[in-house]
């Protein structure tokens, strides 16, 4: 990270001596630097003591700061008032422009601690306002959704269809953004509703199938209507961000097969498709951890969040790659089957 | 066959008697109050559904609250509710338990998880995000509806109509309830509750023992 300076600064992190805006750092400072070892082992010395005001061994002021957690030092001037050394005079007499004064330097060391000071205050507003901002768009979104659905229950229209499919895949990327954003609260909401797993897969296959024919797949669901305690706010993330994988990663045209199973207390989903992007079964559940380079968009925060959500459901999440195939299995607690209704 | 064998020889518990009350009887039977600040798509579906709901876009005239109309509230966050405190849902959402205990409540936000908003979500019964489609959002209302409708839950807001806390009296209580469901005799249990002390006769509790004896 740099800082703006209108002196000569050393940066601690990158070791150089940057040039100030109006004063550039003096040649016999740039000569000295790269000469010997003198200058360097000065500056690693002074920034591990407090903030103040050191002579370098050649007699020039250094003055040091922290300026957003990295340390700086304003360099290579004779600032008034001096040390009193004979070689701050003599660098002083040979180079009479970088003659400063301490209390300028002070001035600009206040300004870098307001704008601190203005930053952190800006990011407190941003972390009220971010969140508003995000409300605002998803109710929007909501609008959208629920207006959509209120046209359809009087015509069919394939474009009020996409617009109804792209409105909740919005919604579930809303989501995951904020099950991202605030692990800790999905972690710590109730599991207060009764989830029918089958259903939730069914419409997010719905959701999901003309992303899924764009690729000529197709998304293959069976199973039983499995019911789980879970949240209705976190819990849907699952088989969308499963689905949406096999949709992304699995190769164009081979089907995505989804099944939901019940026994011995224990409700499974599995999600299994053709991929040809080679997976570590551990990590893929690490933030951040990517398989397909940047052929494939995303970020890495999908299945760590699936694995987030399904752990915060008492359930666990594995992934069993074979040859060409990879199948995500999650295991819940069963509450109860109920039959289908057709 | 070993439901029915349950059923009818097995110890009766408040569950059994409960029977999914039909749409058309939810519709028929459920009040419901949105408490938003904002115009609603939804409230005019369930409208349009034949559901009866109030709008009150501002939740400061509580009087049908504490008059214990309401099966189910669907309430907002902010916006509303400034007249009982600061924290405005939230004041709302407790006034709601306290005196109406058999009124489900739905969260109604799309708000991010804040920490100041956690128990708001933890008080409620249940979320319904504005965010969600009409059709999820009506089956959502209509499970929380069946739930107000549920003997359990008509029988721990009796609890706390009436301030019963202790063990004892609150199984006493539930056999005389069970076995009064059984020969479907109201009355015998208001005499019950009259014996113990309940106050019979004031109208949230008459209230609360005529859901349990009548909606079907």
């Amino acid at each position: 990270m740099s800082v703006p300076s209108f002196l000569p600064v050393f940066d601690a992190s990158l070791e150089t001596i940057e040039d100030g805006a109006l004063q550039p750092a003096c040649s016999f400072c740039r000569k000295a630097f790269k000469r010997g070892p003198e200058c360097l082992t000065h500056y690693r010395a002074i920034l591990r003591q407090p903030e103040g005001y050191f002579e370098c061994p050649f007699g020039f002021t250094t003055r040091t700061f922290s300026f957003l957690g990295e340390r700086f030092a304003i360099t290579g001037v004779v600032a008034h008032p001096r040390f009193g050394s004979a070689r701050e005079q003599r660098r002083a007499k040979d180079h009479p422009e970088t003659r400063v004064s301490r209390e300028m330097i002070e001035s600009f060391i206040a300004v870098l601690k307001q704008i601190e000071i203005s930053r952190a205050d800006a990011i407190q507003s941003a972390a009220t306002v971010l969140p508003q901002a995000f409300h605002e768009l998803r109710k929007l979104n909501g609008a959208i959704l629920q207006h959509a659905e209120k046209e359809l229950k009087s015509a069919s229209s394939p474009a009020l269809l996409t617009i109804k499919s792209a409105a909740e895949l919005m919604r579930n990327n809303f989501d995951i953004l904020e099950a991202l954003s605030n692990i800790e609260g999905m972690r710590a909401l109730p599991l207060d509703a009764d989830i029918n797993l089958y259903d939730l897969v069914y419409k997010t296959k719905k959701v999901l199938e003309e992303r899924a024919s764009a690729k000529g797949m197709q998304i293959l669901l069976t199973g039983v209507r499995a019911m789980i305690p879970g949240s209705q706010k976190s819990f849907p993330i699952v088989p969308a961000v499963l689905i949406e994988n096999a949709i992304k990663y699995g190769s164009a045209g081979s089907p995505v097969a989804v099944s939901v199973k019940a026994a011995n207390n224990s409700a499974t989903l599995a999600v299994e498709n053709e991929s040809k992007h080679p997976i570590d079964a551990v990590r893929c559940f690490e933030r951040g951890t990517r398989y397909a380079g940047s052929a494939v968009e995303g970020g890495g925060f999908g299945l760590f969040l699936a694995k987030e959500i399904v752990r915060a459901h008492g359930g666990e999440i594995s992934c069993h790659p074979s040859a060409g195939r990879v199948q995500f299995t999650v295991e819940l607690p069963l509450q109860r089957v109920v039959p289908h209704d057709w | 066959m070993i439901q029915w064998f349950r059923e009818r020889f097995g110890r009766a518990t408040l569950e059994n008697f409960d029977r999914p009350v039909t749409r058309e009887r939810l519709i028929q039977a459920a009040r419901i109050v949105m408490i938003d600040d904002e115009p609603s798509l939804l409230v005019d579906e369930l409208r349009s559904a034949g559901f009866s709901v109030d709008h009150d876009t501002v939740g400061s005239d509580v009087r049908n609250i504490d008059q214990q109309i309401y099966d189910l509230a669907i309430l907002d966050y902010h916006g509303v509710g400034a007249k009982l405190g600061s924290s405005q849902g939230l004041d709302l959402l407790h006034h709601i338990r306290r005196v109406s205990p058999r009124t489900r409540v739905l969260a109604y936000t799309s708000r991010s998880l804040s920490s100041a908003e956690s128990e708001f979500f933890r008080m409620s019964h249940g979320v319904l995000p504005k965010d969600m489609g009409l059709v999820d959002s009506f089956a959502t209302i209509e499970t929380e509806l069946q739930k107000a409708f549920s003997k359990e839950h008509l029988f721990e807001a009796l609890l706390t109509k009436l301030n019963v806390s202790d063990v004892a009296t609150k199984a006493r209580m539930r056999k005389a309830l069970t076995s009064a469901l059984g020969s479907s005799d109201e009355s015998s249990f208001k005499n019950y509750l009259k014996k113990i002390g309940g106050t019979v006769g004031e109208k949230a509790v008459d209230l609360i023992v005529s859901r349990l004896f009548g909606v079907r």
